[in-house]
């Protein structure tokens, strides 16, 4: 199989974390703290995914900071001429350290916000961070660090959107991501709790639509609409093993983030091989590559070079199969799922959240 | 698009160049994005540097391409605007 050439690679240098966000993309199975690989072993990769292309790095986690070799990853990374984004959720983050990690070359910081108000920010991190995440925007914007917004929406924050601009604004953000929850792992598992009605996904899109051109210039505005409401699949990943990685804590090389949710699927480790070797030969980055794989009705669909089927691990967790069309295509023989659970959270009483939050040794219930 | 040309660009902070190691082509590094910049485009962004405004920049490609002057201006003058747009570019008309 014909490897291309990756641009990004996503460093989950821990999966600890302060907060119990129950939409984290992190696994259900979180690597523990003594199975993280060492700065040394990350130093190697980075330099290893310079040769091979890959352009930038996000610095990821769990929360990165928590790794005690995140200033000298920061510098391999920079050293190895990559675009280094710290993603973070600011918990730590103060003057200081900022001043650090400038030094050691990171090029911009991504700082979450769960919401705009701490009232509700805090409620869905499980813990009290809104202010700390304010002070860390303002520490980055004082010493001239760049920094982006991240905000994962869902049923309960959505309606706040712009209040979350403008927040990001006057804290001089240069971007803000506003995201729907993308529903795997934790999130998967509180799915009925997080996807917005389609009225509400609707007039947030709006919203942001109309601020990202007021704002075009000084504040880039993205907005991911829930791909439940799509009647074509995200082109996820530009295709399998096409333009990205991702290593966990412990080493181990994903096609994506989330690709842990695919049953079956071996991932080779960058303590036995080489990421060369993993990225172009492994079973795992070669399954899904170009459009050998694909069934009907994908095969002799025209779009299949659009968005190459969709999402194999969406396919896996909702149809129960890896090696199908994305469930969300409407042309997907498993479309009705999706309209099912669609029709199941439009009918559901408006309450507290019933959600699961994040945690190192409880499981999420599937489903209610 | 407003007239720019006595605008004096600089490349945002959060925007860096550098050479791809594979290709050769300049690229432009920002979060979550790359663009890789073509001959011309290349030479224009190298001159942003905070001191030459548009004009001046459009003057001296003409100069080094030999090119029809107002087109080489009009050029210029969309590429940055267009990176502008994109937040890429600091550029004041």
């Amino acid at each position: 199989m014909n490897a291309g050439r990756p641009y990004g690679l996503l460093a989950e240098l821990t999966h600890r974390c302060p907060l119990h966000c129950p939409y984290c993309s992190n696994p259900l199975e979180l690597v523990r703290r003594g199975d993280e690989l060492a700065a040394g072993e990350w130093v190697r990769v980075l330099k290893e995914a310079a040769e091979l292309g890959v352009l930038q790095a996000g610095i990821s986690g769990g929360e990165p900071l928590l790794h005690p070799g995140l200033l000298e990853i920061v510098a391999a990374a920079r050293d190895a001429g990559l675009y280094t984004n710290l993603i973070t959720s600011a918990a730590g983050l103060d003057a200081a350290l900022i001043k650090e990690l400038m030094t050691a070359g990171l090029d911009t910081v991504q700082i979450s916000f769960q919401a705009d108000t701490a009232a509700q920010a805090d409620e869905i991190a499980g813990a009290r961070m809104h202010e700390r995440k304010i002070a860390a925007a303002e520490a980055a914007r004082a010493a001239g660090l760049p920094w982006s917004a991240n905000v994962v929406l869902h049923r309960r924050n959505i309606e706040r959107i712009g209040e979350m601009i403008a927040l990001a604004e006057g804290l001089g953000a240069i971007r803000i991501e506003l995201a729907n929850t993308q529903l795997y792992g934790w999130a998967f598992a509180n799915r009925r709790e997080l996807l917005p009605t389609r009225e509400q996904a609707v007039r947030a899109e709006e919203v942001a639509r109309r601020e990202a051109v007021r704002l075009a210039g000084r504040m880039q505005v993205i907005y991911v609409l829930p791909d439940y409401y799509e009647t074509r699949p995200k082109p996820c990943l530009h295709g399998w093993g096409s333009r990205g990685m991702t290593i966990n804590p412990r080493g181990e090389v994903l096609p994506c983030q989330v690709a842990g949710a695919i049953p079956g699927l071996q991932f080779e480790n960058v303590r036995s091989r080489s990421l060369r070797e993993i990225w172009q030969s492994s079973e795992a980055f070669n399954r899904f590559r170009g459009t050998e794989w694909m069934p009907e009705p994908c095969r002799s669909c025209e779009f299949k070079e659009v968005d190459f089927g969709g999402c194999r691990c969406q396919a896996a967790l909702i149809a129960g199969n890896a090696a199908t069309a994305d469930p969300v295509c409407e042309f997907s023989p498993h479309r009705a799922l999706v309209d099912g659970l669609i029709a199941e959270i439009e009918a559901m009483p408006a309450g507290p959240p019933g959600w699961n939050f994040r945690r190192e040794t409880v499981l999420p219930v599937a489903g209610r | 698009m407003p007239s720019i040309e006595n605008g004096v660009p600089r490349l945002a902070a959060h925007a860096r160049l550098r050479d791809d190691p594979l290709t050769g082509a300049l690229l432009l590094l920002y979060p979550e994005g790359v663009l890789e910049l073509d001959e011309i485009a290349a030479e224009i962004v190298r001159r942003c540097d905070g001191q030459r405004t548009v004009g001046a920049i459009a003057g001296e490609l003409a100069e080094a391409f030999e090119g029809e002057g107002e087109e080489i201006a009009r050029d210029v003058a969309e590429c940055l605007w267009d990176l502008r747009e994109r937040g890429l570019m600091q550029l004041d008309p």
